[in-house]
């Protein structure tokens, strides 16, 4: 009985089926840290102007994937759902610090390929190795967006996705490996996840097409 | 009087003590509406049983539902009423208190 009257879990539950129960936005992070992964080979191969278009591209080309897989599964299996205006007010509110990381991501995205970034080059390199600020902070904008979704929706496998993130960094700087290994290491783990979350979905929320309302 | 006294739980809405609709009620009042397939699967309860069970809470006012027809297939959506979220309220909040009067006495 308590828990059928604990209002903050029922609405924390439904927020979690509705927002990570398909696995989608794990297979986004990992998908987009595996890619992360590729930067120092590609920035060598692409230079820096085009490694920059090439990899905000390949961002938002996963993200507007997952989003279309996620609106044509969803629907069907764990249904359509509005939420209160207490929880459309946190979602703005998590969108808009979203959007403002972002745009400071591309902001030095851009900044960096135009060579116009303080101190860009040699002694970034030196500092960073293969990695540029841009990729420095494309990285701390996924540590703290991960680590914000982990604290405010206590969604426990986040916790464990920033710590790993937050680990890549310092091991790759550690280890005498290829720059991008801990990076696809992470992205692996973190793909794995949500291709295990994914199957387990299908099983558990069958497709209702051919349901029978009454 | 002298049975509240005796079962101070029957001053309890009947109508949504039943752990069936409570859990759709429930499930409603952290939403603002919410189809059949999602209330389902948060509920686990049957199709016949979700239908019937929110078809006597609309009866009673606490829930309005509107269906549609989407790909030539019936879509219900479920919505809790005011009257529908202040019997909730009305109820946890008793609930609470007699919940809390047994432990303390």
């Amino acid at each position: 009985m308590n828990t059928q009257i604990d209002l903050k879990q029922t609405e924390k539950a439904s927020y979690k089926l509705a927002a990570f129960g398909d696995g989608m936005a794990d297979l986004t992070l990992g998908l987009s840290i595996l890619l992360m992964g590729f930067f120092p080979l590609t920035r060598k191969a692409f230079g820096p102007v085009l490694n920059a278009a090439f990899f905000l591209a390949a961002i938002y080309g996963i993200v507007y994937l997952t989003t279309r897989a996620r609106r044509w599964l969803g629907p069907s299996r764990i249904g359509i759902v509005s939420f209160g205006s207490r929880v459309k007010k946190r979602a703005r509110i998590m969108s808009l610090f979203t959007a403002a990381l972002v745009a400071l991501m591309i902001l030095v995205w851009f900044l960096s390929a135009r060579g116009w970034f303080p101190g860009s080059s040699t002694h970034w390199s030196a500092l960073l190795g293969a990695y540029g600020v841009e990729f420095v902070v494309s990285f701390l904008v996924l540590v703290i967006l991960v680590g914000g979704m982990a604290y405010t929706l206590g969604v426990r496998r986040y916790t464990f996705y920033g710590i790993l993130l937050a680990a890549c960094f310092p091991l790759q700087v550690a280890l005498p490996i290829y720059e991008g290994t801990s990076f696809l290491a992470a992205g692996g783990i973190i793909t794995t996840a949500g291709a295990v979350i994914l199957t387990r979905f299908f099983k558990q929320y069958p497709s209702q097409d051919k349901r029978v309302e009454s | 009087m002298n049975a509240e006294k005796a079962n101070p739980f029957a001053e309890l809405d009947p109508l949504i003590h039943t752990p069936a609709r409570l859990n759709i009620m429930t499930q409603l009042y952290v939403v603002e509406s919410a189809d059949y397939i999602f209330l389902k699967n948060l509920t686990d309860l049957t199709w016949g049983n979700l239908s019937a069970h929110a078809a006597k809470l609309a009866e009673a006012g606490y829930l309005e539902i509107e269906k549609s027809i989407v790909n030539k297939k019936t879509h219900t959506v479920a919505k809790l009423t005011k009257k529908g979220r202040q019997a909730l309220e009305t109820y946890r909040k008793r609930m609470m208190e007699l919940l809390e009067k047994k432990s303390s006495g």
